[in-house]
């Protein structure tokens, strides 16, 4: 099973080296007359250039400059070589005789020409009028060792809000989201889809729109969009990369295991606190003693953590990329393999991803472009049946919670190596079969996405400036999972008597689930550009969009295996087959204008409208209309302004626009029945024969259901100062939401026996700030560019359906409506007991039952309302929500002749997580921090074991703030000097040290909880991975 | 040249205009209209067959239909672990109730929502149906049986939360803000309209449902639910406090009525000579296992719930009784979810009709066998529970904790020459499970759901308690005795000479162990504050290795002692919580909380 993959594998790499060679030998390396080499800086700092394209005048012939800014190119005398690079000036010269050459490229509007992606479009930065945030390639690349793409943008984006809660291999991706504000619409090369399986090396630019400028992409764009670019073609000489990284990944911070005898003391203590008679303690003294000891087989020692998870789990990563073309074709391909392992050592799967894409376009004429792409991600996720997921969401349990049940009086192996042990008394625990594939069996998913786009451009000719496009899409899921469980039986075994008792057992079952899914997008537009006189810029846009998407979905299930030997359904007792099926489909349509108007680029406007249709909604509700409009005003390029030469850069904008969320409606205006399933429905039976399948009814419709709309004002401004030893950008939103799907509370009890439908009710709004600011330069060899962000968001219902409140504590409590949305209400502690003293003396009932089960070293409450008991009425605001409020982010870059180095570190503030740890089970940092009578510590981490029940209850001595700061990312290259490699032929060699999640600071440390980890998921997750990587870069 | 870009703009506007007009008209497939449904007669029957699925608390108190896995896992269970019949180690979600945490905020057993769901199901059923074009027949059969599950459903709130609003008819959301938002009758017509109700269908129903029709109620069905609520009427009348003006509490002049309505209730099942209690073997304690067991036209079976080995998640019918309830070895190694306390055990009287109650400090001296420990115990202990040596699927469950070795000296661990210190079953706590239902044949593996075994919701046993109880508040000792020593001659122990209240109650507690009553019991008795206040035990088995005898030693306060079971006076009835009340504010709170 497992071997078959990597054959899959290694055939995918011999097609692709194949490809790669032939296209290697099809380039003629013809000589000509004279060699020319020389070496391409900035004018602004004198440093070197790389990636310059040098282009021969009127051939195909061309070149780049390599990592040292040197070139060489062999050509006839007296020629033309023109050097372009992206933010600077074109610049041609004339070689005559030189055989030598330094050229001094100057930046072009002091680095601020460079080009951005745009909905439908790109436009130069300077132009832009809403509020856009860009990450390119060269700064992604520092962060192309992540397996999951979202992961390269955190931090890097003002205004992206990221949380990364699980590092479970293929299933690690950070939950982005612009602004704070929820799902964003991520739009890859035009189409909307998921990008975290895309390959960081294949991403050429994201940019994330997050105002008005959003509002072209209408019903489905309120969360703010975010813009995938891959890698095209360049008019340049083929250049062929090579990557390669492994990393080693480790766990960022979790507790670990008890030992056997921290185990059996800490059951005695728990039993014995809480009051049940010394007679019955699950532990004897002696028998703790014998733990510690440790002579006895009989009581043996087994850390399941340490026993089941390693140090290091490998991950590697092989790309190779083609980049090159001419006026006439440009093309770029690239095949990358990711091999990523799991944190356990026995067989605990794993995730591995193919990627391809070859991108071509093609001049057919000189008015017509063809551009044609074809990409596709293969993948495969294999875990344990148990599932590496946070908490139990499976039939087995989920391994982690596995993990920490499995329980240290238990030995590992056992003399019998074909028999398991048994961990545990009772229910859970086992950790060693949940996390080997061998023993519980596997959850085998794997999926292939292929997507091809083809786009025709043809420009007028008799009309100058308008262009025709035609852009057609397929995207096509694959997806089988195979479910199988294996037959297993556990022991418990005696080292005196050598008696195995059978301790539990599980039988073979297999489910397997296909499921097949479509989706078509296809544009026509007109586009016209024109500029009239001198002053004047328009750019117009009309487009038509639409999407047509279905999905398919079969599955069946066997159980009653004759032997394990054969994982297929038809190895299953056919009494117990099952099969299941289902499908979906959608539509949309849209047609969306655009104009930019800009004067002597210094006024600048934008105005867009789009009327947009989703198949969700009933007739009469479908089409809505999302205009949006924004300003900007160049001030830098007024004449007033000219005097001041510091002066690079001054900008205003802002911008207006409306968009909507169609999340909330999924087909509510139809209200009909449907075949039920469990565990809301399924069948009945009656007598022994008749099972009857039962129907459901899919509750009250609203035909007036709509998508809720969003409204977002921004205001910002850009600036540059000195040549850009000061530049940053300034943003201020605020944003309404209204007509959120909800359904009607107030007016209706639920003795009406029905959910009312959702309507759109509820609103809320947001407001927040985004700070970027930079620095860059050059000091004697060394560059450097040093770049924070800091934004901050806080949203507050305005109206949020519920009751009307009678009472005063259940208002204040309960109440929404014009509150923030993130309010969160508990217990305020007032530390540990330290004495029976302070119990008696205590003053209200604080257990309800006078205060008799509170002992010392249980955790105190305050009494906030100072009346004779505590309850709910005594709870308070304990603290903020999940997702941080504040984030921020500080990008460095330097380079220092041969080495250069990038650092991210990643803040984010003022947010909470649940501390779950006690309520789990015992871990070696609960021993060491929690109350007992010996240590009588008012400050432990932890109140007294098995202590009163209140202990758990929901108070701010769990809910803690996770505010925290990391180096999220840590990139250190050498290139190998230019001298060493134009002998072998190599353009360029770098050679690589980064990391992932090197530190962190934060208050969550002393809990060995990571920051990230999600709310009250304790240690019951697979936690984030701090990752160390050597890697190298070639390019021919 | 020309011709290549004709061609290519040709295609741009073909495929353009080519756009599939349909494209929006898209709805999610498998949707069936309303319309079709209530013409169609095998649809009609599949409405119906929701609300049976969704009238789980039939056989459960703890509602299924929430999309929660503990409740469909562990539902049956817990009934029995919020009484004073069984203790539980392992999914204390619910017992964790009993040590005094029913407040305000409620949690406990609820069925509020989901009930009003199932009503508004029933009554827009009843409303429909009237006008379908099906047989007539039919129509009336299937509405008599909504009214049956409508009334059983009234019969779940009532005994949760006193009175609740009375609807019974299908609510518009247009309707006026009062209708939406009733205030809740009172307790006792909550009760009268369940009896009423079963009056006025119980003719309608067939005298016997049969082949692919069991497990409708039938006439005798109603008359049993009839009997079971008037019952409780009776008693709530007798014993509880009248306070909201009725909405809690009944009159307590009423109680004659209602245990009349009860007595006759049970007195009509009796006399159909339909019924018999279920003897088959000699073998009283075989005999009383297989009445629970035995589907072959179980003569005690008056309504009963179909089970078939195929999982609910498949779409079956199976439950996961077996594997939860069950003893080691299973999948994880032990069920024994529902764990008897020895108080329960000791409850079981022995065959002579004395007491069953372990002399403490006795039993601790000595070694004991099994056979002289459970000596003449009463049939229905072995077949109701299962403990240290019980017989298993060809074996016998070991609850061993420990050796006495020949020096007198204890070994906890480990062997000796042999034999284990530890037997292979849950030693932490009762050591007492329940084998009631438990189905010996089942794999108990765990992911699906496959214990075959059917649910009696009424079985004629209860019919002679309920008949017994009423008569005996009715003023009628004799009959009482006779119905009650109908009951101990099947179980196989000797009749009582004369009935008492606490008799009464007690065979009920024997008799009825494990089977949901309990709970509600001892709160319609209103003895709960003191039954379900109590710290009870366990006992360990530590095994002589010379004689294989064991020495046993009794474990107290198997409830923690810091926190011991309590149940207040307000506890008698749920709150309606904040949450409902805040809702509807013609909703009042139950006193006390």
């Amino acid at each position: 099973m497992h071997a078959k993959k990597l054959n899959l594998g290694f055939r995918w790499k011999s097609i692709y080296l194949l490809a790669v060679f032939s296209v290697v030998s099809l380039i003629s390396l013809a000589q000509q007359a004279v060699t020319v080499t020389g070496l391409v800086v900035d004018s602004t700092d004198n440093s070197n250039l790389k990636g310059v394209t040098i282009t021969l005048s009127g051939s195909k012939k061309a070149t780049q400059t390599n990592s040292d800014g040197n070139f060489t190119i062999t050509v006839d005398p007296n020629s033309t070589l023109i050097f372009e690079y992206v933010g600077f000036e074109k610049k041609a010269i004339n070689i005559g005789n030189q055989t030598s050459l330094t050229i001094n490229l100057v930046r072009r509007d002091e680095g601020l020409g460079e080009v951005v992606v745009v909905a439908y479009g790109t436009q130069k930065k300077v132009n832009l009028t809403g509020s856009v945030a860009t990450v390119k390639a060269e700064e992604l690349g520092a962060a192309s060792n992540v397996a999951s793409a979202s992961n390269a943008l955190v931090g890097r984006l003002a205004g992206l809000v990221s949380v990364q809660s699980s590092g479970q291999p293929g299933y690690d991706g950070a939950g982005v989201s612009i602004r704070g504000f929820g799902s964003a619409l991520i739009i890859v090369d035009g189409v909307e889809t998921n990008f975290n399986n895309i390959d960081v090396n294949q991403i050429e630019s994201v940019s994330i729109l997050k105002d008005g400028s959003a509002s072209i992409y209408g019903s489905r764009a309120g969360n703010g969009v975010i813009l995938v670019t891959m890698k095209r073609g360049t008019i340049s000489k083929p250049l062929i990369s090579f990557g390669s990284a492994y990393t080693a990944q480790s766990v960022t911070n979790q507790p670990t295991g008890v030992t056997s005898w921290e185990f059996a003391e800490l059951s005695r203590e728990a039993h014995l606190n809480a009051g049940f008679p010394e007679s019955t303690a699950p532990f004897t003294t002696e028998q703790v003693e014998k733990y510690r000891l440790g002579t006895d087989p009989n009581f043996p020692n087994t850390n399941w953590y340490d026993y089941l998870v390693r140090d290091r789990a490998p991950q590697l990563q092989n790309s190779i990329g083609i980049r090159g073309g001419s006026d006439k074709i440009k093309y770029y391909g690239y095949i990358g393999v990711l091999d990523q392992a799991t944190m356990f050592k026995f067989n605990g799967g794993g995730y591995k991803r193919y990627n391809f894409q070859s991108n071509i376009d093609a001049k057919i004429l000189d008015n017509l472009s063809l551009r044609i792409d074809v990409a596709g991600t293969i993948e495969s996720k294999l875990q344990s049946a148990a599932g590496y997921g946070q908490g139990g969401d499976n039939p087995e349990g989920g391994a982690f919670t596995a993990i920490w049940q499995s329980q240290p009086i238990f030995p590992a192996t056992l003399p019998d190596p074909s028999k398991i042990p048994s961990n545990r008394v009772g229910g859970g625990g086992q950790g060693h079969i949940m996390t080997n594939v061998d023993q519980i069996g596997y959850a085998d998913d794997k999926s292939q996405n292929f997507r091809g786009t083809a786009v025709l451009d043809y420009q007028f000719k008799q009309i100058k400036g308008l262009s025709a496009k035609a852009f057609y899409n397929a995207n096509q899921f694959f997806n089988m999972n195979r479910y199988f469980l294996r037959p297993r039986v556990l022991y418990y075994y005696d080292f005196t008597s050598d008696i195995y008792t059978p301790a539990g057992s599980g039988e073979a079952s297999l489910q397997v689930s296909n499921n097949q899914a479509s989706i078509i997008t296809q544009q026509y537009s007109l586009n016209y550009v024109r500029k009239l006189g001198n002053n004047h810029n328009l750019n117009m846009l009309a487009l038509y969009e639409d999407i047509e998407q279905w999905d398919n979905n079969t599955s069946a299930r066997r159980r009653n295996f004759l032997t394990p030997a054969i994982e297929q359904l038809i190895g299953g007792d056919p009494a117990t087959m099952e099969s299941y099926g289902s499908a979906n489909e959608m539509g949309r349509k849209s047609y969306l204008f655009r104009l930019n108007y800009s004067f002597k680029d210094k006024y600048l406007l934008e105005s867009s409208v789009r009327a947009d249709a989703s198949a969700r909604f009933a007739k009469d509700y479908r089409w809505g209309y999302f205009p949006s409009v924004s300003a900007g005003w160049v001030i830098s390029k007024e004449n007033f302004m000219k005097n001041i030469s510091s002066l690079d850069l001054l900008k205003l904008r802002g911008s207006y626009g409306k968009t909507g969320n169609d999340g909330g409606g999924n087909f509510q205006y139809l209200s009909g029945f449907q075949l039920s399933t469990f565990p809301f429905g399924g069948s009945y039976a009656f007598g022994p024969t008749n099972l009857l399948p039962t129907l459901l009814v899919t509750g009250l419709a609203n035909p007036r259901l709509s998508w809720e709309e969003v409204d977002i004002y921004n205001g910002g401004v850009d600036f540059s100062l000195w040549g850009r030893k000061l530049y940053g950008s300034f943003d201020v939103f605020y944003r309404t939401r209204t007509g959120i799907a909800a359904t009607r509370l107030t007016s209706l009890p639920s003795t009406f026996g029905s959910d009312l439908p959702p309507e759109n009710l509820n609103s809320l709004n947001d407001r927040g700030f985004e700070l970027e600011l930079g620095t860059q330069g050059r000091i004697g060899e060394l560059t450097y560019n040093l770049r924070g962000t800091l934004s901050n968001t806080v949203s507050r219902w305005d109206h949020f359906e519920e009751p009307v409140y009678t009472d005063a504590d259940q208002e204040r409590t309960n109440k929404r409506s014009g509150r923030r949305t993130d309010v969160r209400f508990g217990y305020l502690n007032d530390g540990i007991f330290a004495s029976q003293k302070e119990i008696d003396n205590l003053g209200f009932d604080q257990d309800t039952r006078g205060n008799v089960s509170l002992r010392p070293g249980d955790i105190r409450y305050k009494n906030t309302n100072g009346d004779d008991r505590l309850d709910w009425k005594d709870q308070v605001e304990i603290g903020k929500g999940n997702v941080p409020r504040w984030i921020t982010g500080l990008n460095i870059n330097l380079k220092y002749k041969q080495f250069d180095l990038s650092a991210l570190f990643q803040g984010a503030f003022d947010f909470y997580t649940y501390i779950a740890i006690s309520n789990q089970t015992y871990t070696d940092q609960y021993y060491k921090t929690r109350w007992t009578e010996e240590n009588g510590n008012v400050n432990a981490l932890y109140p007294r074991n098995g202590g009163s029940l209140l202990n758990t209850a929901n108070s701010d001595f769990w809910y803690r703030n996770a505010s925290y700061m990391r180096l999220k990312a840590l990139n250190i290259g050498y290139s190998l000097p230019n001298k060493l490699l134009s002998k072998v032929k190599i353009h360029d060699c770098r050679i690589y040290f980064a990391g992932q999640n090197l530190l962190t600071v934060s208050g969550l440390n002393e809990y060995s909880i990571d920051p990230e980890a999600p709310n009250t998921a304790g240690m019951y997750y697979y936690p984030q991975q701090r990752g160390l990587t050597l890697g190298l870069n070639i390019s021919l | 040249m020309k011709k290549l870009k004709c061609i290519i703009i040709l295609l741009i506007v073909v495929v353009a205009t080519s756009c599939n007009k349909d494209l929006l008209d898209k709805k999610p497939l498998g949707l069936i209209t309303e319309e079709t449904v209530w013409k169609d007669q095998i649809l009609i029957e599949s409405y119906l067959g929701q609300v049976y699925f969704e009238c789980q608390f039939m056989e459960n108190d703890q509602n299924q239909t929430n999309g929660d896995v503990l409740n469909n896992w562990f539902g049956r269970l817990m009934i029995n672990e919020v009484s004073d019949e069984c203790y539980t180690q392992w999914v204390q979600i619910w017992s964790s109730f009993k040590w005094g945490n029913l407040l305000i905020g409620g949690g406990l057993l609820e069925w509020w929502e989901q009930s009003y769901r199932i009503n508004r199901k029933i009554n827009e059923f009843i409303e429909r149906v009237p006008t379908a074009p099906v047989d007539e027949n039919f129509k009336k059969q299937r509405i008599a049986e909504a009214r049956f599950l409508r009334a059983y459903n009234y019969f779940t709130l009532v005994k949760r939360y006193g009175g609740v609003p009375l609807i019974t008819k299908l609510q518009n959301i247009d309707d006026p803000k009062e209708e939406l938002a009733p205030a809740r009758n009172k307790e006792s017509e909550i009760y009268d309209f369940i009896i009423s109700e079963l009056e006025a269908i119980k003719d309608i129903l067939p005298a016997q449902q049969s082949g692919d029709e069991i497990g409708r109620p039938s006439k005798y069905a109603a008359l049993s639910l009839q009997s079971r609520a008037a019952l409780y009427a009776g008693s709530i009348a007798q014993f509880g406090t009248v306070k909201l003006s009725g909405i809690v509490g009944i009159d307590a002049a009423k109680s004659v009525a209602y245990y009349q309505k009860a007595y006759d209730a049970a007195k009509t099942i009796k006399e159909s000579n339909n019924f018999s209690l279920y003897n088959r073997s000699g073998d009283k304690a075989a005999n009383f296992r297989n009445l629970f067991l035995d589907e072959a036209a179980n003569p005690e079976a008056i309504f009963t719930i179909i089970h078939n080995e195929s999982p609910r998640e498949a779409g079956g019918r199976g439950t996961v009784y077996d594997y939860f309830q069950g003893p080691a070895p299973n999948a994880w190694g032990l069920g024994n979810q529902d764990m008897p306390y020895l108080e329960m055990a000791e409850e079981f009287e022995l065959i002579d009709g004395s007491s069953g109650k372990l002399n403490r400090v006795l039993v601790q001296q000595g070694l004991w066998t099994m056979a002289d420990l459970w000596k003449n115990k009463d049939p229905r202990f072995f077949a109701s529970i299962y403990t240290n040596e019980t017989k298993w699927k060809g074996g016998l469950l070991d609850y061993t904790k420990g050796l006495v070795l020949p020096d007198g000296s204890i070994q906890l661990d480990g062997s000796y020459q042999g034999q284990r210190a530890r037997g292979n079953q849950f030693l932490d706590g009762s050591s007492f499970g329940v084998l009631k239902y438990l189905d010996e044949s089942n794999k108990m593996l765990l992911t699906t759901g496959d214990s075959k075994t059917d649910y009696l919701v009424f079985r004629y046993g209860e019919t002679l308690l309920n008949l017994a109880e009423a008569a005996f508040e009715l003023g009628k000792p004799v009959e009482a005795l006779a119905a009650v020593n109908l009951v101990r001659n099947r179980a196989g122990i000797a009749p009582l000479p004369s009935i008492d209240r606490t008799k009464l109650r007690h065979e009920r507690k024997v008799e009825l162990f494990a089977e949901g009553h309990r709970y509600w019991d001892v709160r319609r008795w209103r003895t709960a504050t003191v039954a379900l206040s109590i710290n009870q035990s366990g006992i360990q088995y530590i095994k002589d290795v010379v004689t294989g005898k064991y020495k046993l030693v009794i474990k107290a306060n198997i409830d923690p002692s810091t926190t011991p079971p309590k149940f207040t006076e307000a506890n008698y009835y749920f709150p309606i919580t904040p949450g409902r009340t805040g809702q509807n504010p013609n909703l009042v709170e139950n006193p006390g909380y």
